[in-house]
């Protein structure tokens, strides 16, 4: 029952703008997903041999993002990757920029910030695809990232960028340093976003031909999280709710007690 | 059966406080680990291991309550939230009824119920003073029983309650109005500009970003007004401020409850006239934690706000003695509109122009159908407060012109005209430590005005409790500060009327409420304009 009416709440959220628009453009994401996918699987036989349902043997050594000519299908990939899975985190950063900004100057504002942060994505995109095809190349090398992409999603350091993502910059509004101050913010969220979201993102390209799965479950763990509330930087498993305080350990409080006597 | 909540000062009430006092008194005798002692109830609030041991709360070796305990209970405050009103309302039951609890078993009266304290009651010129129950050391005559022999420590009062003014406490008048009342909608508009009556749509949220206009004021004022910060202290210091003064400690404070009653009996009056979000997220919210309380028996009990809105049914099953709307009037649809004209049209009469639209109005006409608020003024920089502080706010000329033509057309035509747009200072990132500092912002001052601050051009009070938490980079709103939208449409319009016309810029003087508040050191990360199509 709660379920079913936080599920009316949500179908809410969706029809209320920009998000329709948003989630045309990731649509469009998607889309071009599916599209590189079936093109990848095609020109890659052995790529409709594998078996689709287990992680473990889609982690293909010789997936489609190996060597010279499956790179640029990966960068496309990337780069739908990036369409398809970021305009619903980006509808609070985009709204935030429009109403910092003189009317007359939102359209050019909002273009100047879309492009610090999509210039950040394509530079992680060039340096993540060559790597992706490296690791492409042994299976325990995969399997190590995927161990590392892991621990990053438990480590401080990457709450502390998700947390950046909470907290939103105030942007000058008017003259050059309103157009500076977008490109900025531009630059800073992307950054904060592509380490959040760019690991996680690694292991779908590893995940050959289940990845149109693990992008989805992908996006869906990415948007959740970015939703729910900033937590303290500390090593933790994921989605783990925080502890509701700080109890300091019992040497801690002894100190506090040698030092009332 | 149906209790009824009194006010503090009413005869009812006498009875209904000394039997509360029993109560606070066996609820702090038991320990931190009992889901129904005073402590554990206070932290469900908010709880801060570091200060309570700092403050001589809790003791070292106290026995803390199980990890699963902490986590489901504490630390469940909702501020700057669509939540805060129910969240509150659930918690204030669940204190009641344990309260209720052990006053009867001290023998005291099976319909109990919590008094509340209205402060902002103009007819009585001491509402605003802290009831004097709260403010002696020792119990007060007539009190004694066997659990409280003659001379005992007064268990309603506390120590870090220091206020603002000599005692007795005193809340100031600005920080206790009802503006609030007025206002149409729960939820606020886009960049909650107008605000909302309750408060912004969030997830599980103990604060930061933009108040609901409630929980703006009369409530975060009340809080700074009564907890202060110690005499010769630092405000900015958290170890100084009082218990009132920041959520991490506001319910150990036994004023906090009757506080927050009064709080809870706003929205009853709210409720009567204007209605609640029908959003689903907010009926059966929220996520990802739940509203958990402790029941008598220790059990829990998790409650969504459908299940708190209306008091007088099960299962809250109270109601309050007064009930009525307190302001005059809780606006009926257009009346703001006619206020507006009457003083707009009333002033001294102007040159109108010819009255056709100019391009730039036309576009503000079908901006005005979407009801989004349109940014005309920014500052260039972060402006840092410091006791009495002056901010000046750059305006986008061309559209202050133009707002400036249609108020002035207004003024001309009086109300056959369009309504002019709304105004809104909006007051983004404020970033401090200073939970207890109360200030009042003026616009348009004379730059030579240092000794009467003219009323007209008050814009409204700032109250920074929770500004701590909010602040915090490493706290669940990653420091994020709070925000605070202005409504100065009145202040403007009555600038224009008096001839002085919005040029490129705008005064904004933060005034520190009290000596005490001189000493407060916050920013704000940006002082906005912003102006909404009626
Ligand atoms: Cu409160």
């Amino acid at each position: 029952m709660r379920t079913r009416r936080l599920g009316r709440g949500l179908a809410a959220v969706v029809r209320r703008p920009p998000v329709p628009a948003l989630l045309f453009v990731s649509m469009n994401g998607w889309a071009v997903m599916v599209w590189s996918t079936i093109g990848a699987a095609a020109s890659h036989a052995e790529f409709r041999a594998l078996p689709g349902a287990v992680v473990a043997s889609s982690l293909h050594p010789t997936s489609h993002v190996h060597g010279g000519a499956a790179t640029p299908v990966a960068f496309v990939m990337w780069v739908a990757m990036v369409l398809a899975m970021s305009p619903l985190l980006l509808a609070r950063e985009v709204d935030r920029v429009r109403l910092s900004s003189l009317r007359r100057r939102r359209g050019s504002i909002v273009t100047v910030w879309l492009t610090g942060y999509v210039v950040i994505w394509l530079l992680a995109g060039a340096a993540v695809v060559p790597f992706v095809a490296w690791l492409g190349t042994d299976v325990r090398l995969a399997w190590g990232a995927v161990a590392l992409v892991a621990l990053w999603h438990c480590s401080p350091l990457r709450q502390r960028f998700l947390n950046a993502c909470h907290r939103a910059a105030s942007l000058r509004s008017f003259g050059v340093a309103a157009y500076r101050d977008a490109l900025r913010d531009g630059f800073a969220t992307g950054g904060a976003c592509a380490a959040v979201c760019g690991p996680l993102m690694v292991t779908v390209l590893l995940a050959a031909d289940i990845h149109l799965v693990a992008m989805a479950a992908a996006t869906l763990a990415l948007t959740v999280e970015r939703y729910l509330p900033a937590r303290t930087p500390r090593w933790r498993l994921p989605f783990v709710p925080a502890r509701a305080s700080e109890w300091p350990s019992a040497r801690a409080r002894a100190g506090l007690l040698r030092a009332r006597v | 059966m149906v209790r009824t909540r009194c006010e503090v000062r009413s005869p009812e009430a006498a009875d209904a406080l000394r039997w509360y006092a029993t109560a606070v008194h066996v609820m702090q005798s038991r320990p931190l680990a009992d889901r129904t002692s005073w402590l554990f109830l206070a932290a469900i609030h908010g709880i801060q291991p570091s200060l309570w041991f700092r403050f001589g709360v809790i003791e070292p070796d106290v026995a803390a309550p199980p990890a699963a305990d902490q986590r489901r209970f504490w630390n469940q405050c909702q501020h700057q939230s669509w939540y805060f009103l129910p969240w509150h309302r659930g918690y204030l039951f669940a204190f009641e009824q344990i309260c209720r609890e052990a006053v009867i078993e001290a023998g005291g009266p099976e319909d109990w119920a919590l008094p509340y304290w209205n402060y902002s009651d103009t007819t009585r010129p001491e509402a605003r003073v802290l009831p004097d129950a709260f403010a002696q050391e020792t119990l007060p005559a007539g009190w004694e029983s066997t659990a409280l022999p003659d001379g005992s420590p007064n268990p309603l009062w506390v120590e870090r309650r220091y206020g603002k003014t000599d005692p007795p406490i005193t809340i100031g008048e600005q920080f206790v109005t009802l503006e609030a009342l007025q206002l149409d909608d729960f939820v606020g508009g886009t960049n909650d500009i107008p605000p909302g009556f309750g408060g912004p749509v969030t997830v599980f949220h103990t604060g930061g970003g933009p108040n609901g206009s409630l929980e703006r004021q009369p409530h975060n004022g009340v809080h700074g007004q009564i907890g202060g910060s110690r005499p010769g202290g630092n405000v900015n210091d958290p170890a100084d401020q009082g218990f009132m003064s920041m959520p991490s400690t506001a319910g150990l404070d036994p004023i906090f409850w009757l506080h927050h009653a009064n709080i809870d009996r706003l929205w009853t009056v709210w409720r009567r006239t204007h209605t609640d979000p029908a959003d689903p997220r907010w009926l059966d919210g929220p996520i990802p934690r739940t509203f958990t309380m402790p029941a008598v028996d220790g059990q829990e009990w998790t409650f969504t706000p459908s299940l708190v809105l209306d008091t007088a049914s099960s299962p809250l099953d109270y109601i309050y003695d007064d009930q009525a709307a307190p302001v005059e009037p809780v606006f009926p649809v257009g009346a703001r509109r006619a206020e507006r004209f009457a003083l707009l049209s009333g002033g001294p009469a102007r040159s109108a122009d010819d009255g056709t639209p100019s391009a730039e109005e036309r576009e503000g006409g079908v901006m005005g159908a979407e009801h989004a608020p349109e940014l005309i003024g920014a500052s260039d920089s972060a402006v840092r407060v410091n006791g009495e502080t002056r901010a000046g706010v750059r305006l986008d000329e061309p559209r202050v012109r133009s707002l400036t033509q249609r108020l002035g057309r207004a003024m001309a035509l009086g109300p056959v005209s369009e309504e002019p747009p709304r105004v809104f200072l909006k007051l983004e990132g404020i970033r401090g430590t200073s939970d207890a500092a109360n200030y009042l912002v003026y616009i348009g001052l004379p730059t030579d005005a240092t000794e009467e601050l003219d009323p007209d051009h008050l814009a409204g009070t700032l109250s920074l409790f929770g500004v701590g938490r909010a602040s915090d980079p490493e706290g669940p709103n990653a420091g994020g500060g709070l925000n605070e939208v202005l409504e100065i449409t009145r202040v403007v319009d009555a600038l224009q009327v008096s001839g002085n016309d919005l040029a490129n810029a705008l005064d904004v003087r933060f005034v520190p409420a009290s000596e005490r508040d001189a000493d407060a050191d916050f920013s704000i990360s940006s002082v906005r304009v912003f102006m909404l199509e009626p």
